[in-house]
């Protein structure tokens, strides 16, 4: 959280003035690395990250080799989720349904490799939706059963990415700039969300990706105003001061 | 890196400039003091397009000094990623400019410019200039004249290409100059590099990218901004730490500057 004498913003409601956070609005997801109380560690690595949408749509890994690396203080002063991009991933229920949602994330992605990076992925093989480091082109994608490119990525850039699915039109959103749209719309398969890699599962194999989550949030649907709050909030507190 | 996602947000993104909402602060604008002179590359509502070229930057001071050029050929070109990913006016070094009505009639004032040359000819580059040629704020000056006012020695041009702030403080027509560069004017002054040709009425019709003299900036211009009176010290640094995290030049401030670690706010 921020340091009390700096809580000079305030968002009224009917009992009393708090900061604006996405407890305020619908999440299907919403993960928060800066939030501890929602990591359980296994040493210095994550077994649970907690959803805080309410839905305890958490993300879970089992197996210690393949858990992330929990980094208290990373981007901003603030703690972030690291996955290694060579066996870490993190599983859990995506709460998403119809053809309309939105994705909202603060990464990450650390190297620029031969191989694709699947930073948030549906864990069945080409369904939507998809985050990833696409290196043909450079880019950060998303998927929604085709391939929208949202301009270059370089490595280590710490970036908000954002993307809104309506009935015919994907957007994506780069620091609250459309980067791309496309008009194709695969309905998100609910069946589960991965981050650290696509779900591919097959040769070359399932693109795991070195990537640092500091917070990401999904929704069903989202309007204009919501999305420049969210993009409002996630600026300020991973990238602002 | 702090502001590393805010300065990303759209210039017109209602979180662009103030963080309260989200415990974070209202950051420093121009608008906060009086100016003589705000124009901002930033801002494309200010940026009047002829296909690919401008013909007018309009004047944010609420001042109308709008600065335009009605012939197309010297029309400097809108680049939104020129300068180091962010936008600025290119100018082409042969003839573009923009000018602006005659009435900066003040005694004292402040100039602070962002810019960068993108080529190192001509040797001499002129950022303002008068029409009239005998004032101008030189980015690069090999050489020295009887109507050059502000010269930063061949030695302190930045070695490279790089990107920098640049502020020219009139205290009055008659006064020696003060120059900074990414506050290094003490260092400047100091070494006896700020040279002092004596200052004229500062009453003449500036224009950006070309002088009398023949002196074109081959350059980009990202913003500018002209205050009332001679900055005090404390205006001062504030407008350069505005302008530093801005344009992502917070680098170049001097340790010990004010907002070198983090943007003034309000």
């Amino acid at each position: 959280m921020f340091p009390v004498s700096r809580f000079r913003g305030r968002f009224r409601t009917k009992t009393s003035w708090s900061l604006w956070t996405p407890a305020q609005i619908s999440t299907s997801i919403w993960f928060d690395a800066s939030d501890a109380a929602t990591i359980t560690l296994n040493g210095s690595t994550v077994s649970q990250w907690r959803d805080k949408s309410g839905a305890a749509r958490h993300m879970s890994q089992a197996t210690a080799a393949s858990q992330p690396t929990y980094i208290a203080s990373s981007i901003n002063g603030r703690a972030v989720v690291s996955l290694d991009g060579s066996n870490d991933w993190m599983s859990g229920a995506t709460g998403l349904s119809g053809s309309s949602y939105s994705v909202f994330g603060v990464l990450r992605i650390r190297n620029a490799t031969t191989a694709q990076q699947g930073a948030l992925c549906n864990d069945v093989s080409g369904t939507a939706p998809s985050v990833y480091w696409q290196p043909s082109s450079g880019t950060l994608n998303v998927y929604n059963g085709t391939y929208v490119a949202s301009g270059t990525y370089t490595a280590n850039q710490i970036d908000m990415i954002g993307a809104t699915q309506t009935a015919s039109t994907l957007t994506v959103y780069r620091s609250g700039v459309v980067a791309g749209t496309g008009g194709a719309v695969t309905a998100p398969n609910n069946t589960g969300w991965q981050i650290g890699r696509l779900g591919l599962g097959t040769a070359p194999g399932f693109n795991y990706a070195s990537v640092d989550w500091a917070e990401m949030l999904t929704l069903n649907s989202v309007d204009t105003t919501t999305r420049k709050i969210i993009e409002g909030y996630l600026a300020w507190k991973w990238g602002g001061f | 890196m702090p502001m590393e996602l805010v300065r990303k947000l759209p210039y017109d993104h209602p979180y662009r400039w103030d963080g309260t909402l989200f415990g974070g602060p209202k950051l420093w604008r121009p608008n906060e003091i009086q100016t003589a002179l705000w124009l901002d590359a930033e801002d494309a509502s200010t940026i009047t397009l002829n296909g690919s070229t401008v013909s007018q930057w309009a004047d944010k001071s609420g001042n109308n000094r709008h600065f335009s050029q009605a012939t197309a050929a010297s029309q400097p070109a809108y680049n939104l990623t020129a300068f180091g990913g962010r936008p600025a006016l290119s100018f082409d070094g042969v003839d573009d400019r923009l000018g602006a009505a005659l009435d900066f009639t003040a005694t004292g004032m402040s100039w602070y410019v962002v810019c960068q040359r993108t080529s190192a000819t001509p040797s001499t580059q002129t950022v303002i200039s008068s029409a009239a040629g005998n004032t101008y704020l030189p980015i690069a000056a090999s050489g020295n004249s009887t109507t050059q006012v502000f010269r930063i020695n061949a030695a302190n041009d930045p070695a490279s290409l790089s990107a920098y702030l640049t502020g020219v403080m009139v205290k009055d027509k008659n006064s020696t100059p003060t120059i900074t560069r990414n506050d290094i004017f003490n260092s400047l002054r100091n070494a006896g590099i700020v040279e002092s040709l004596g200052c004229p009425a500062f009453a003449f019709a500036p224009q950006i990218g070309l002088s009398a003299g023949g002196y074109q900036l081959a350059g980009l211009v990202s913003e500018v901004i002209v205050s009332v009176n001679d900055s005090s010290t404390v205006e001062r640094q504030i407008i350069e730490g505005y302008l530093a995290w801005k344009w992502a030049l917070e680098g170049s401030l001097p340790a010990g500057h004010p907002y070198k670690n983090l943007p003034p706010t309000v």
